[in-house]
């Protein structure tokens, strides 16, 4: 297992392309824009390490009996999917941010399972191809990024129906040594500052675009991959501490569009290549355990926005208000439903042909649909409990000003024993976690929402419904 | 010496503030020795969970065991003030040399 300075490290070695604003960034670590988005992952390999948090942290692997992180592990029970909820909410609660490593970890997940079943029905190989690269992740401790939301084009034609066939990553080329792969992914989480990325096929494909069932695995700085970094609402405040808010770790998790321009990938990372009828299958597993996480990770931030909105209530002199008691303790019910539905779909979790524990997806897809709504509620009532000075607040420079400074100190002193710098930091941190890029997260990060209600239709019986209804009134067709 | 175990459950939602107890319990107990639960030969192994669900993983261990779980100790409830020495005396029942 790396430590989080190692994983570091070892970011150093790799040359991906990566720009910004048509500026090339030389080296991801250590840039203003991405090193709060390195700090945020390199939590997940530090908490391997710390015995407060390790059992969460790392896994027994299935695979080989080694000890683990957990980000590199197969679920094997429904106790592990309930430990990765647990460790979500955990790293939540230390990065106020994405930590992004859980996007490859449900990768790795979805692909196992989805190789196994593969392999029975067809008679290929690319299970024992993945659990040979599952090994080497293992022991390599890599951090992967989950790759599979193409930039789709024209939502209402299928992938070779578009005008541009490159709207969805597709195969153009393959030979004995391997395929070649074109397209782009986007809002890539975590790429910049990814050792690889796992690419998926982002719908369920038919046989006219077999071409676009691909699964593979791609280093971020082969020939051919190209990173656009995204902006985010916040990022003209990089070169400032206070006015990020979390200057440690960011809002979200850094997104990408990762353009693929005719890359190799060798046949070993090649976990899919035409097999269409397994594109469905792989994008719900991923699409469940993604979904898993939600009330998870979004709890542990959450955790932090209700702390917040307790401190700037007493900062601003309102804690004793009943009205501000009541919408807290409003929060603190929304966020543990929230947790309430992930350890539900875990609990819930069951055994597929591979071995491998997954998620129950109706209750996955639930957890994630409440995301969309209750998320924006709780940062809707923490605008309300902190205030309209939280959207137009001086800055920072203003505050620190050799002349402005004083009446900045003056005119923003809430309750007098409360540092005025205290006041601006907690009113920031709940700004920038509750605005901007990080709300628009919740709701379209693992699926918008209608991606989940096409979920619930599917999953939910409503046959059963029906004649549950019938039988009651005594109703026979 | 005594030597303990520790194991911390991952804390995902704490009611308690685990290692700061332990340091406390340490502070209580200066002769004993205080290792991982992965380390062979402890005498006693002491499970510190931040709530009861109690959900810490348990190493293979045959001996004594004191749980901490939230504020209870060994599943009775314990003021939060009491627990480090609540539990000190428990681990020290466990110290042949004592």
């Amino acid at each position: 297992m790396l430590t989080g300075q190692e994983y570091i490290e070892s970011l150093k070695k790799l040359k991906p392309v990566v720009y910004y604003e048509g500026k090339k960034i030389e080296s991801v670590v250590g840039h203003p824009l991405i090193q709060p988005h390195i700090n945020s992952a390199a939590a997940t390999y530090d908490i391997a390490f710390d015995p407060a948090f390790e059992d969460l942290g790392t896994a027994v692997s299935h695979l080989t009996g080694e000890k683990i992180n957990r980000f590199t592990y197969i679920h094997q029970t429904p106790e592990d999917l309930v430990k990765k909820v647990k460790m979500l909410r955990m790293i939540g609660q230390r990065t106020g941010s994405c930590f992004q490593r859980c996007v490859g970890f449900d990768a790795l997940n979805a692909v196992y399972s989805t190789t196994y079943d593969m392999d029975q029905k067809l008679g290929t190989s690319y299970h024992s191809r993945f659990v040979e690269y599952l090994k080497d992740v293992e022991k390599r401790d890599t951090m992967i990024t989950g790759a599979m939301t193409d930039p789709k084009g024209d939502r209402g034609l299928k992938p070779s129906q578009q005008a541009d066939p490159d709207m969805y990553v597709h195969f153009v080329s393959k030979n004995e040594e391997g395929i070649v792969v074109r397209g782009a992914k986007a809002h890539m989480t975590g790429m910049a500052n990814s050792h690889e990325m796992l690419i998926m096929p982002t719908t369920a494909l038919k046989e006219e675009d077999a071409d676009y069932a691909v699964c593979c695995v791609i280093p971020v700085d082969a020939p051919g991959v190209l990173h656009i970094f995204g902006r985010q609402t916040n990022d003209g405040r990089k070169y400032n501490e206070i006015d990020q808010g979390n200057f440690k770790f960011g809002v979200v998790g850094g997104e990408t569009l990762t353009i693929l321009e005719d890359v190799f990938v060798p046949w070993d990372k090649v976990f899919m290549c035409g097999e269409y009828e397994f594109a469905g299958t792989l994008v719900e597993r991923f699409a469940s355990f993604h979904r898993q996480n939600y009330g998870a990770c979004k709890i542990g931030l959450t955790d932090i926005i209700i702390g917040a909105c307790a401190l700037i209530a007493e900062y601003n002199g309102t804690a004793k208000a009943n009205h501000i008691k009541d919408k807290i303790v409003e929060m603190i019910h929304l966020s543990e439903t929230m947790y309430c539905c992930s350890l539900a779909c875990s609990g819930e979790g069951r055994k597929l042909p591979s071995g491998a524990c997954y998620v129950d997806p109706l209750l996955a897809n639930v957890v994630k649909q409440n995301i969309t709504r209750y998320i924006y509620e709780i940062c809707r009532i923490s605008h309300d409990i902190a205030g309209g000075i939280m959207a137009t607040l001086p800055s920072e420079v203003d505050l620190k000003h050799p002349e402005l400074g004083k009446y900045v100190q003056k005119y923003m002193m809430g309750v007098a024993s409360v540092p005025v710098e205290n006041r601006f930091k907690i009113l920031r941190l709940i700004e920038n976690m509750t605005g901007g890029t990080a709300l628009v997260e919740s709701m379209h990060g693992a699926g918008s929402p209608q991606a989940q209600r096409v979920m619930l239709a599917r999953q939910a019986n409503l046959e059963h419904k029906k004649e549950l209804a019938k039988k009651l009134v005594d109703i026979s067709d | 010496m005594l030597k303990i175990g520790v194991k911390y459950c991952g804390n995902c939602n704490p009611q308690i503030n685990g290692p700061k107890l332990v340091k406390k319990v340490k502070k209580l107990l200066p002769d004993s020795l205080f290792l991982s639960a992965e380390v062979p030969d402890i005498d006693v192994l002491l499970i510190v969970s931040g709530c009861p669900v109690d959900c810490a993983t348990r190493p293979k261990f045959i001996g004594p065991l004191v749980v901490i779980a939230g504020k209870t100790v060994d599943r009775m409830p314990c003021e939060a003030a009491k627990i480090a020495e609540v539990v000190a005396e428990k681990l020290q029942k466990h110290d042949s040399k004592a």
